[in-house]
């Protein structure tokens, strides 16, 4: 009776010991499933704000180059201002009335 | 009205003649009221100066020759103004020609007036300016009796002073009624005005041009205004001392002065007197230079006493091309 409820035990055991590896494995699958998700969510926030950065980047880039285009447009400009151009003028006449 | 790189350029007939307009640094929301202004005033102009309307105010005073009338203040400061300049010309300019151009067949516009008329009656000196009595308390005048007005002339020089007080702030432009011109300001790029002066033979082309900043100029002559009454050419520049159309060897004469109403006035006089009158010693101080036009195409240059920024060269020949 006794061996049986070692057999028992030790069945129990067993069954206790197999449930346990399954457990820890099931366990560490799903920290490695976990893991691989908080993985690819990381690199997604990775990819997104490198992407985030490259388009900000780009767009003040743009902008920067825009303004240092118009800079240097209103500078052209504004140097030829200051240059004497001779308007056109209608030719001006004095005559008998 | 069109804009000739910063400027506001427009023509409009007035006065039997065409008025121009010529501003710099207008913006483009002024431009239509700023020809409008001059159109407005040119407008009242006609109804107080014009001897061919018969109900303006000037008409109606000639009208009444022989009886105190009150004046508007616009038509009481240019008699008193032409009163000054025919003092000043020693009567070579006086005002009271009226009847005198009536004689001579110029009785209503020049576009309507026959080329050739019959001889008229003989012509009498015009009456001294002096037999004008000018009340200034009472803003009125008494015409001599058989006497009337003709402001044609210093009309249009008032009329361009007058509009060039009220664009002056405009950094620089010209205005014109008639030829009778004034400018101001100098125009970016150029140092001076370049002012053309018509040569009265061939009115397609200039005789010489005015190289000149701020002032004024008018030419007087009679290739423009000429008729035939009887077998004599007649023309509309009276010689107020025979009461006929002056008899000069000038095709043209043109002044440079500092207002359009002095200009025209000195012009009007040496055409009548000559460049060799009794006078000129007088009218000196009130031009600059004087180009006289004989009839052989030669110029003859007066130089007057007011300085002013004036230079004469051929045409084509100045100095900004």
């Amino acid at each position: 009776m006794m061996m049986t409820t070692v057999m028992s035990t030790k069945t129990t055991t067993i069954m206790t010991t197999t449930d346990d590896v399954a457990r820890a494995a099931a366990r560490e699958n799903a920290r490695r499933v976990a893991a691989h998700r908080r993985e690819r969510e990381a690199n997604w926030k990775r990819l997104i704000l490198i992407g985030t950065i490259a388009g900000f980047s780009t767009f003040f880039g743009i902008v920067a180059v825009q303004d240092a285009l118009t800079d240097a447009a209103e500078s052209i400009v504004e140097t030829a201002d200051d240059q004497p151009q001779q308007v056109v003028v209608p030719r001006i006449r004095t005559r008998t009335s | 009205m069109s804009l000739v790189g910063d400027m506001l350029h427009t023509e409009f007939p007035s006065m039997g003649s065409d008025v121009e307009l010529l501003l710099a640094g207008i913006q483009p929301d002024e431009q239509q009221r700023a020809v409008d202004a001059a159109r407005r005033l040119a407008a009242d102009w006609e109804r107080t100066f014009s001897r061919f309307n018969p109900d303006s105010e000037l008409s109606r005073l000639n009208a009444t020759p022989g009886t105190r009338v009150e004046l508007s203040q616009r038509l009481y400061d240019a008699v008193h103004h032409a009163r000054k300049a025919a003092r000043m010309t020693g009567g070579l300019f006086n005002p009271l020609i009226l009847p005198e151009l009536l004689k001579l067949g110029y009785d209503r516009t020049f576009d309507n007036l026959p080329r050739y008329q019959q001889a008229g009656v003989a012509a009498i000196p015009v009456q001294p300016i002096d037999s004008l009595q000018l009340d200034p308390l009472t803003r009125s005048i008494t015409l001599p009796a058989e006497a009337g007005l003709d402001l044609g002339g210093i009309a249009k020089g008032l009329y361009v002073d007058t509009l060039v007080a009220i664009f002056v702030d405009y950094p620089a432009g010209m205005i014109s009624a008639g030829g009778d011109l004034r400018i101001w300001g100098e125009l970016p790029g150029r140092e001076h005005w370049i002012v053309g002066v018509e040569f009265p033979e061939d009115p397609s082309r200039d005789i010489v041009e005015i190289e000149m900043g701020a002032g004024a100029v008018a030419t007087s002559g009679s290739n423009r205004r000429a008729w035939r009454r009887g077998a004599e050419p007649v023309h509309h520049i009276v010689d107020p001392r025979t009461g006929y159309a002056a008899a000069t060897p000038m095709q043209s004469i043109t002044v440079v002065a500092d207002t359009a109403t002095t200009a025209d006035v000195v012009a009007t006089a040496l055409y009548v007197g000559g460049t060799s009158c009794g006078q000129l010693a007088s009218l000196r101080p009130a031009f600059a230079i004087a180009l006289a036009i004989a009839h052989d195409g030669s110029i003859q240059t007066i130089e007057g006493g007011l300085q002013l920024d004036v230079h004469i060269h051929e045409p084509g020949a100045h100095a900004d091309g």
